[in-house]
């Protein structure tokens, strides 16, 4: 009796394993007829931001702020210097704040940020050579030993906005062209995520006239100013029996009596 | 004493041949169902080569293959509609390599970050959220399957979402199918947002065939320098956003013989996984239940023995 029992429990058994294959091959079968899958993004971060603020330049300079630009109506007793243009003279010098720019952002791409000095930057001298000796009022013959040019440029940074800049190194009283080269040499490209503003920070540039390094040049330049013909020049020596000979202002020429600098900061993702 | 003994053992082997029992039922269960995610073999070398069948929309035909001698019907599944004796079971699958489609799916077709041609990472995400920015792209398959075994009609179509609203976002795409047909651009141009927003497509598949489709986007680097920065710039005080959505609904095709798609190749395995599992369960009750019954009759033996 028990065997006939256990021979039914396990037969039954066997049954609905079979059985319970088929129910359940059955239950999954699917009819799917509609799926549909999406993706969004957002657009990456820029938001980088360029600004300059400050002039260098000035029509007068103010004894009263060592000798400094001031206002272009200043009255006389206060200035050193008075003009109707934006002029620099022996002893001048910008103000401390000069000309500040700054690069602010975090963008989500690489970026290169490029500092480009252009073409229209030009500034004072005085080429070597032998000249009227302006200082005496005779006719003496004087020697500028070497390029004379008197606007000393000075590059600050203050990363990350500190509120104290430091001078760039190699970029302290140096002529315009080296101070040039300072600054494109801070062309950069970035990491995306980079904060700009830490890394390039504040720059600022200033400029002064030392009233006190070469009184003949000085001189011989502003006597150019106020007549191109009243200086004679090229001579071979200080012994120089002949005359002298006009000079010609420009860049590649005996003088130069204009200074000034453009600069072009750009930001641009990169690839 | 050894009367209970002998009950207890009856007991314990009964347990054991009902605990196999259920382990083949669950094996065989879980087999069915896990079959679907089984990897793709759509890519693999077919020892029989199959013959590509075109759409009967006319695209593009790709060069036949020799044909693959003929196969047996599909096997029926109980429980479903009859067509002339035949029971129908239509049945489609979307998906690509990481996952099946259901409903609001979200596939990678963005990322959190970009790499250049050296692989430098130029373009990353600040918070891990999926950025566009210029010069990036991407390509995504996704495929349609006709899992069931009469014809299927499946159509897919494409949709572009920008917000804010009226925002301009350079980002051009494209749309292909597996047979050559561009539905959105071709192979020298990408279509605008508006283009491939609304590019549509509808396939027939044969059962147990397969499309696949080759979705391309790409916001060009040297594009509108103006815009780019201005969305670039945008994006920090209010979210600038691009989402594509695919949709694919697949019915069945009135012919339930007709054909299309690509033929899964065939790997000369044709081995019934769940017939030989169910078979050989079986046989391990029966031989269990023979091993008890043996016993049984042994001890017996042996207590008429010991009588006599």
């Amino acid at each position: 009796m028990r065997k006939n029992k256990m021979m039914r429990a396990a037969s039954a058994l066997l049954v609905a394993v079979l059985l319970t294959t088929s129910v359940i091959s059955g239950t999954f079968a699917k009819y799917v007829t509609t799926a549909d899958a999406s993706d969004t993004a957002r657009v990456a971060k820029f938001g980088v931001t360029v600004t300059a603020s400050g002039s260098l330049f000035g029509k007068t300079y103010l004894t009263t702020t060592n000798d400094t630009p001031g206002a272009d109506d200043a009255v006389d007793n206060t200035v050193t210097v008075k003009s109707d243009v934006k002029v620099v003279a022996p002893g001048t010098k910008s103000s401390e704040d000069g000309i500040e720019f700054s690069i602010t952002g975090t963008p989500e791409v690489d970026v290169n940020v490029a500092i480009a000095v252009t073409e229209d930057t030009y500034d004072v001298f005085l080429a070597p050579g032998f000249y009227d000796d302006v200082t005496t009022g005779a006719d003496d013959i004087a020697q500028v030993a070497t390029k004379y040019e008197p606007v000393k440029y000075t590059l600050w940074q203050d990363k990350g906005g500190t509120g104290t800049y430091t001078a760039v190194t190699d970029a302290e009283n140096v002529n315009l062209a080296t101070l040039a080269s300072k600054l494109e040499g801070l062309t950069k490209t970035y990491d995306s995520n980079t904060n700009l503003f830490n890394e390039v920070g504040n720059l600022k540039i200033t400029w002064a006239w030392d009233i006190d390094e070469n009184d003949l040049a000085d001189t011989i330049l502003g006597d150019l100013a106020a007549d191109a013909n009243s200086v004679k020049g090229k001579y071979t020596g200080i012994n120089d029996p002949n005359e002298g000979t006009t000079l010609v202002a420009g860049m590649d020429k005996d003088y130069n009596l204009n200074t000034g600098i453009q600069i072009d900061i750009t930001v641009t993702q990169v690839d | 004493m050894k009367k209970e003994k002998r009950d207890r053992s009856r007991i314990l082997w009964l347990c054991v041949v009902v605990l196999f029992v259920l382990v083949a039922v669950t094996t065989i269960g879980y087999s069915l169902v896990l079959n679907t995610y089984l990897p793709d073999d759509s890519g693999a070398i077919p020892l029989i080569p199959e013959t590509v069948t075109p759409a009967p929309d006319g695209g593009e035909k790709k060069p036949d293959a020799p044909k693959a001698p003929e196969s047996a019907p599909e096997p029926e599944a109980p429980g479903t509609g009859g067509h002339g004796g035949f029971e129908k079971n239509p049945s489609a699958e979307t998906f690509d390599d990481d996952q099946v489609w259901t409903t609001n799916s979200t596939f990678e077709i963005f990322r959190i970050s970009d790499e250049n041609g050296t692989g430098e990472i130029t373009v990353q995400s600040v918070d891990g959220e999926k950025v566009i920015a210029p010069g990036m792209e991407f390509s995504y398959v996704f495929k349609i399957k006709n899992t069931g075994n009469v014809a299927l009609d499946s159509e897919v179509e494409v949709n572009t979402y920008i917000t804010p609203d009226d925002t301009v976002i350079p980002i051009t795409g494209r749309l292909s199918r597996y047979d050559g047909k561009w539905i959105a651009g071709d192979e020298d141009n990408y279509a605008t947002p508006e283009v491939l927003g609304a590019a549509e497509d509808v396939t027939t598949l044969g059962a147990g065939k397969y499309a696949y489709y080759t979705l391309d986007w790409k916001w060009p680097f040297e594009g509108d320098d103006v815009l780019d920065t201005m969305l670039g710039n945008m994006t920090i005080t209010e979210e600038v956003t691009f989402t594509i959505e695919v949709c694919a609904t697949s019915y069945e095709n009135p012919d339930p013989n007709a054909d299309g798609g690509i033929g899964a190749p065939k790997t000369g395995d044709e081995a019934q996984l769940v017939l030989w599992l169910t078979l050989a369960c079986g046989a391990l009750v029966i031989l269990l239940i023979l091993i008890f019954i043996d016993r049984r009759k042994r001890r017996e033996e042996d207590a008429e023995g010991t009588l006599t």
